[in-house]
């Protein structure tokens, strides 16, 4: 039943089967008790920057964050910070591990919370947090007592059972069946004793009764519901990633931005759920210009003023010609599209098409104008939003072309690997002044006239202007390339401190509270 | 497995049967029982017989048995097909429970229906703001069908 196979990647919590829950053999891992904290001292992890160290490339800020600010957390790291809580726990409240994880799991992870309320209130938690006695327990398989039928397959002819404190005893084959089915429905640490006695089965006695697959899908549970348990930590969005990261600073701090960037490169906020890099815009900004984009309403404008509804079944029609009788072509209505009326009667007598109610027609006019300017400065900034988005894909193109560049520059003895490995670096940089560029214009679209704001917009131009230069620069054909390498260089510098200070000044506007936006 | 366990829970209900309730094998398959409600006397189902048919999964007791009204009834929880709406058929279901426990909690689900999570919802809403005429059409349904 218990499977100890060393490959599992789960395996250095898998406990001893004899009860004596001994932590000691974890020592490390408690001594890691801090371990995301101590980040600081420790030099970026070389994979984070690897591919940019070399003297020639160029230093690119992958994130808002510092690398000291996240941490990319691996399953085993996620593991490792729940040993870590648990052990603390244990050793301040003197409770065995696995009451402890349990009162941690009752209350999301909140260490010091955990304690105090142990310390305070005592048994009381262990009830609620599903510990029905505090006699000791261990988990052990056994042989079942004398007259022992299984209240589950109402046998009574097995050889093993097994109870937890509550005393309920069934025999092992259904006990892991039905753990079984708890696991795979997502069950962690709110599985039940099978008899429904509110004793929460907890994990040494899972890891007993469980094959390696069930643990390892059990373990994956727990660490996703860990996950969420932290408003500091995200789950990577890239897809298959598997990799969380954490932030070492407050996300709830609306004057910071954590843009957060995994191993895999993927870049996502910690704060929000906008899973790329939205810097300049503070993350309420940025889901107000999301929602601007998905909202209809636009496209509500732009046919309110280019389209008159059929006066009949009510569909849009846009005039395509100069002939105001308009034959709908869903309905078969025809109509005048001056006023709307029965087209039969512009024939006949009765026809008033052209008695003019100046009231009406200035009114129209104004709403109209009014209609149109606010359409217009929605297409004015979704059009330069949208156009970063579209030169970004394009030039996804351009760096497949780079490595052929930088193969045809060896080939021909221009330029060794080392010396083109600018190139790719100042793609970095190239993608990364459009990722930015393109959310100065949803940050403008909201910000309202203030003495400040000409500041941004001198920093967006001047970026957009040296962006374009750069994307130019990728234009080259190859031979020209190792002359141009100074202006590259020179570009990407530039980009790079005109980004920062682009940002650094949106910042210190949040942080001080000073942008008005409009509502 | 789950044959000894459907036995076991047979040979109990032969013992110490419930009171209003009875149920048992169709045929010679054990894992296809029928069974029979009488309506509650504090409800409008009272005086009528409600058939329902049990369809044990086979790794009974993990999953939870399949029961279904064979007879008609008006009840919020309750659709035309006979499906019931009853949380320890589905999300709450533990192996502890018995066709013996479901069928008490059928029971009481009769007397006590719950408008607020409806399968029908129109009975639903009438059971909130009209309380005598759900009562009426209940007892009418009662007496077309289940007597």
């Amino acid at each position: 039943m218990t499977d100890t196979d060393e490959s599992s990647q789960f395996d250095e919590e898998s406990y001893p089967s004899d009860g004596s829950l001994d932590y000691d053999s974890e020592d490390q891992d408690m001594e890691d008790s801090q371990f995301w904290e101590e980040d600081e001292e420790m030099e970026p992890s070389s994979d984070n920057f690897g591919a940019m160290s070399h003297s020639e490339a160029i230093q690119v800020d992958h994130t808002a964050l510092a690398a000291s600010s996240q941490r990319v957390l691996e399953p085993e790291d996620l593991l490792k910070g729940q040993a870590a809580d648990v052990a603390r726990v244990s050793e301040l409240t003197a409770l065995e591990p696995w009451r402890a994880e349990l009162l941690l799991w009752k209350d999301d992870w909140k260490v010091d919370h955990v304690i105090t309320k142990y310390l305070e209130q005592g048994e009381k938690v262990l009830r609620e947090a599903g510990m029905l006695s505090d006699d000791p327990v261990e988990f052990v398989i056994s042989k079942p007592r004398p007259d022992f039928m299984c209240f589950l397959c109402c046998d009574e002819d097995k050889a093993t059972s097994f109870k937890l404190a509550c005393g309920h005893e069934c025999c092992t084959e259904c006990y892991s069946h039905y753990l079984r089915g708890k696991i795979q429905e997502n069950g962690s640490l709110d599985i039940t004793c099978p008899m429904n006695c509110k004793e929460i089965v907890p994990k040494p006695a899972v890891m007993l009764l469980t094959d390696k697959k069930l643990q390892a899908k059990y373990q994956s549970t727990l660490c996703t519901r860990y996950v969420r348990a932290h408003n500091d930590m995200k789950w990577c969005p890239a897809p298959d990633c598997g990799k969380a990261v954490k932030a070492n600073i407050s996300v709830t701090d609306e004057s910071v931005i954590p843009i957060a960037e995994c191993n895999c490169h993927q870049q996502f906020c910690l704060a929000c759920n906008i899973d790329e890099d939205h810097l300049p815009c503070p993350c309420k900004v940025a889901a107000r210009w999301l929602e601007k984009l998905r909202d209809e309403s636009e496209t509500m404008t732009w046919m309110s003023v280019n389209t008159k509804p059929c006066p009949k079944c009510t569909n849009p029609i846009e005039k395509n010609g100069g002939c105001n009788h308009i034959n709908c072509t869903q309905c078969g209505n025809h109509f005048c599209w001056v006023c709307l009326g029965d087209w039969a009667k512009h024939g006949s007598s009765n026809y008033q098409c052209n008695m003019y109610s100046p009231e009406q027609a200035e009114e129209d006019q104004k709403s109209v104008n009014a209609k149109r300017e606010q359409l217009d400065r929605y297409m004015f900034f979704y059009t330069r939003y949208n156009n970063h988005r579209d030169s970004a894909k394009l030039d996804e193109k351009t760096y497949k072309n780079i490595t052929k560049t930088m193969e045809t520059l060896q080939k021909e003895g221009k330029m060794t690997w080392l010396e083109s490995r600018f190139l790719p670096s100042s793609f970095e940089i190239l993608r990364q002044s459009r990722q930015t560029l393109l959310w100065t214009y949803a940050f403008a679209f909201f910000l309202d006239a203030q003495p400040e704001r000409e500041i941004f917009l001198k920093n967006q131009e001047d970026l957009e202007l040296h962006t374009e230069g750069l994307s130019e620069l990728f234009e080259y054909k190859w031979d020209r390339i190792p002359g141009a390498k100074v202006n590259f260089l020179d570009k990407c510098s530039y980009l790079k401190s005109r980004r920062q200070k682009l940002v650094e000044h949106v910042m210190k506007g949040m942080e001080e509270r000073n942008w008005k936006f409009l509502n | 497995m789950a044959l000894k366990r459907i036995n076991k829970e047979l040979s109990d209900l032969g013992r110490d049967p419930p009171s209003s309730c009875s149920a048992g094998p169709v045929g010679q398959d054990l894992f296809h029982w029928q069974a029979t409600i009488m309506g509650p006397s504090d409800s409008p189902y009272s005086g009528g017989v409600f058939f329902l048919s049990i369809h044990f999964p086979t790794d009974y007791p993990f999953k939870p048995p399949k029961v279904t009204f064979t007879t008609r009834i008006y009840h919020p929880n309750v659709n035309t097909n006979g499906s019931i709406c009853l949380d320890i058929l589905k999300e709450n279901w533990s192996p502890a429970l018995t066709i013996s426990k479901v069928l008490l909690s059928i029971c009481s689900m009769l007397t006590d229906p719950n408008p607020d999570d409806p399968l029908v919802p129109d009975i639903g809403h009438l059971y909130k703001n009209d309380r005598a005429r759900y009562d009426a059409t209940a007892k009418e349904w009662t007496k077309k069908y289940a007597v």
